[in-house]
C-alpha cells in the first residue's frame, strides 16, 4: 500500500451523519468558527468548547507541487497541495494521481485505515485524488 | 503608490527619540565551511565590523545576535572568543528573519536611548545537517505531513504561473540574473554565471523549481554596528542612516490565502515606506528574500516595484539588473550568495551599506542613495511566513 504523509490518529478522524469516515476538524460552539486540525482554543473568541466537525470530502486544488527532494527520511517523489474545501478550510494534503494534477482541479479526499500504532490506537491515512476517479 | 492592506502593525520607528546609523559592517564569504561551528563562523565577521567602524570593542553597549540553529547562548559564545563578555547580549530566533529582527531590536535600543552603540550579529551553520531541506518544527500539522520550504515556494510558483501565464523559462530567468550578480561578489557562495538551459536542466527539487532555483545549503555570518546618528562622526566608518525598521508576524488564517501576494510583506512594505517617507520609486537598490526564484518575482510586486502580474516584464526589462533603475539583489541574493538562515538579514545590510557607500566595485549600483533590505521566512501553517523584517537605509 502506498503511504501518503504521516499516519494520523483517531482524533483527526470523525464519522459524518451518514456514518462514513471523514477528517475531523472543529467548530467553535460559541462563535461557529471552523478549524482544521480541530483547535484546542478558538482563534476568534478564545472559547475552549470546540465541537468535532466532519470535514467535507470535496474541494478544489489551489496549488500543488511534486516534491523530489524532501527531508532526508522522506520517500520521494510525492505530490502535495492545498485544497480549498467546500466549507472554506484550506487543507494541506498528499495526492495519489501525480500526473493528473492541475490548478483549480476538483478533488476528493480519501481516508483509509493503515493498521495500529504501538499502543494499539488505530491509524489512518488520507490523501486526495481528482474527483470522479477511483485510483488511489 | 504603495498598496496598503489593513494595518495590523504600528509605525514603531516614528516613536524613537533619535536617529540611528550603521557605522560598521562585516561578513565572511558564504559557503560550505565544513567543520566550523556557528561561533567559528561569526567571530571574524564581528571583528571585521569593528575594524570597519574604527571603534574599540569596549564601546559596544549591547549585542543582539540572530540565529536559528546556533544553539543556546550563541551570542555569548561568539563574543567570548573576542574578549567582549560582560555587557548585555540578547539572543534572537525568528527563522529567516532572525538577523534582521536583531537589527530591529538593536535600532530600537539605540533609538530609544537605552544605549549609544549596539552590535548586531546574524549567523548560522547549515552544513551541520548534512543535506536535504532545512529542518522545521514538526509539531506544525502541515510540516508533520510533509511540507517543506521548497514545496511551499513551488506551490506559490505553480499558482503564480497559472494566474499570470508565466512559463518555466521565465521563472528560471530569475536565477540567471541572480547568478550573474553573484559572479561579481567575492562573498557569494556561487560566483559562476549560469545559462537558462543550465537552470532548467538542473535537478528537479519541487516542481516547477529546479536546483538552481533554490538557495543553496551553506554557512555564513555577518555583523553590523549601529550608533546614534549624532555620534557617528566619532568613528571612522562612513555612516548610513536607518530610515525605517519594521517587523511583522504573519496573519493566521485556516482558509483561503492568495499565495501569489504574501500579505506579510505587502503590509511590512507599506509600513516601512511610510516610516521612511519614501516610495518604491525612490529605492535605488534592494536586497529581497529570494530564497527561491518565484520569491523574487512575487516581491517585486509586494514592494510595488511593479504592478501585480508585471514582475516577469520588469525582470526582462533589465530594470532590476545591475545597470537598471531599481537594482534587486546585486549581491546575487539568497540564490547566489547563499542563505545561512540567521546570517541572511545582516548580510543584506552589509551589501546595502557597501552599495550606499560606493564600495561594491564592479557590482556597484551607480549613485545609489536609498537601499532596502527584506528578510522573511519560516514555514508555519496558516501564514505566508512567520516573520518579516524590512529596513530602509539612506546615505
Amino acid at each position: 500500500m502506498k503511504q501518503f504523509g504521516s499516519p494520523v490518529y483517531e482524533p483527526h478522524i470523525a464519522k459524518d451523519d451518514a456514518g462514513s469516515i471523514k477528517l475531523a476538524g472543529g467548530c467553535c460552539d460559541a462563535c461557529g468558527v471552523l478549524s482544521f486540525p480541530r483547535a484546542q482554543v478558538c482563534v476568534e473568541c478564545l472559547s475552549e468548547n470546540i465541537k468535532i466537525l466532519a470535514m467535507p470530502d470535496h474541494g478544489v486544488l489551489y496549488s500543488y507541487s511534486i516534491v523530489r527532494v524532501g527531508r532526508t527520511r522522506d520517500r520521494v517523489p510525492y505530490a502535495v497541495g492545498y485544497i480549498d474545501l467546500e466549507n472554506g478550510i484550506r487543507l494541506f494534503s498528499h495526492f495519489s494521481d501525480i500526473a493528473a494534477l492541475e490548478v483549480d482541479l476538483p478533488v476528493s479526499i480519501k481516508i483509509e485505515p493503515v493498521g495500529e500504532a504501538e499502543d494499539g490506537a488505530p491509524l489512518y491515512q488520507f490523501w486526495a485524488a481528482p474527483r470522479n476517479t477511483t485510483n488511489a | 503608490m504603495v498598496r496598503r492592506c489593513i494595518n495590523f502593525g504600528q509605525l514603531l520607528g516614528t516613536q524613537l527619540m533619535r536617529k540611528v546609523s550603521v557605522i560598521g559592517v562585516g561578513m565572511i564569504p558564504f559557503g560550505r565551511h565544513y567543520g566550523k561551528d556557528t561561533v567559528d563562523l561569526a567571530w571574524p565577521a564581528v571583528k571585521q565590523a569593528l575594524t570597519d567602524a574604527g571603534i574599540d570593542r569596549s564601546k559596544i553597549d549591547m549585542t543582539f545576535c540572530g540565529s536559528s540553529y546556533g544553539g543556546m547562548l550563541t551570542g555569548q559564545r561568539i563574543l567570548t572568543r573576542l574578549g567582549m563578555s560582560g555587557p548585555p547580549i540578547i539572543n534572537i530566533e525568528n527563522a529567516c528573519s532572525s538577523g534582521s529582527t536583531a537589527l530591529f531590536e538593536a535600532r530600537r535600543a539605540v533609538g530609544n536611548g537605552d544605549c549609544d552603540v549596539a552590535l548586531v550579529i546574524g549567523a548560522d551553520s547549515l552544513t551541520q545537517f548534512g543535506g536535504g531541506t532545512i529542518p522545521l518544527v514538526e509539531d506544525d500539522w502541515e510540516i508533520s505531513q510533509g511540507m517543506t520550504m521548497p514545496a511551499l515556494y513551488a506551490m506559490r510558483a505553480r499558482r503564480y504561473m497559472h494566474d499570470w501565464g508565466v512559463t518555466e523559462e521565465q521563472l528560471a530567468k530569475v536565477s540567471v540574473k541572480a547568478r550573474a550578480h553573484g559572479a561579481r561578489n567575492p562573498d557569494a557562495q556561487y560566483q559562476k554565471e549560469v545559462t537558462l538551459e543550465e537552470v532548467l536542466g538542473s535537478r528537479p527539487i519541487a516542481d516547477p523549481l529546479t536546483l538552481l532555483q533554490c538557495c543553496p545549503t551553506g554557512d555564513g555570518a555577518a555583523a553590523a554596528i549601529i550608533c546614534a546618528s549624532d555620534q557617528a562622526d566619532q568613528y571612522e566608518g562612513k555612516p548610513i542612516e536607518i530610515l525605517a525598521s519594521e517587523l511583522c508576524s504573519g496573519k493566521f488564517t485556516n482558509g483561503f490565502r492568495d499565495m501569489t501576494s504574501p500579505e506579510i510583506t505587502v503590509r511590512g512594505a507599506g509600513l516601512a515606506y511610510e516610516e521612511a517617507g519614501v516610495g518604491p520609486g525612490d529605492i535605488d537598490v534592494a536586497e529581497v528574500h529570494d530564497a527561491f526564484s518565484i520569491a523574487e518575482l512575487i516581491y517585486y510586486e509586494a514592494f510595488g516595484f511593479c504592478e501585480r502580474g508585471e514582475a516577469v516584464h520588469l525582470l526582462e526589462s533589465g530594470a532590476t539588473s545591475i545597470g537598471g533603475t531599481t537594482v534587486i539583489n546585486p549581491s546575487g541574493g539568497l540564490l547566489s550568495k547563499g542563505h545561512p538562515i540567521g546570517g541572511t538579514g545582516i548580510a543584506q545590510v552589509v551589501e546595502v551599506v557597501r552599495q550606499l557607500r560606493g564600495q561594491c566595485a564592479d557590482r556597484q549600483v551607480e549613485d545609489a542613495k536609498i537601499g532596502l533590505t527584506h528578510a522573511t521566512g519560516g514555514g508555519a501553517m496558516g501564514m505566508d511566513h512567520g516573520a518579516c523584517s524590512i529596513h530602509i537605509f539612506s546615505r
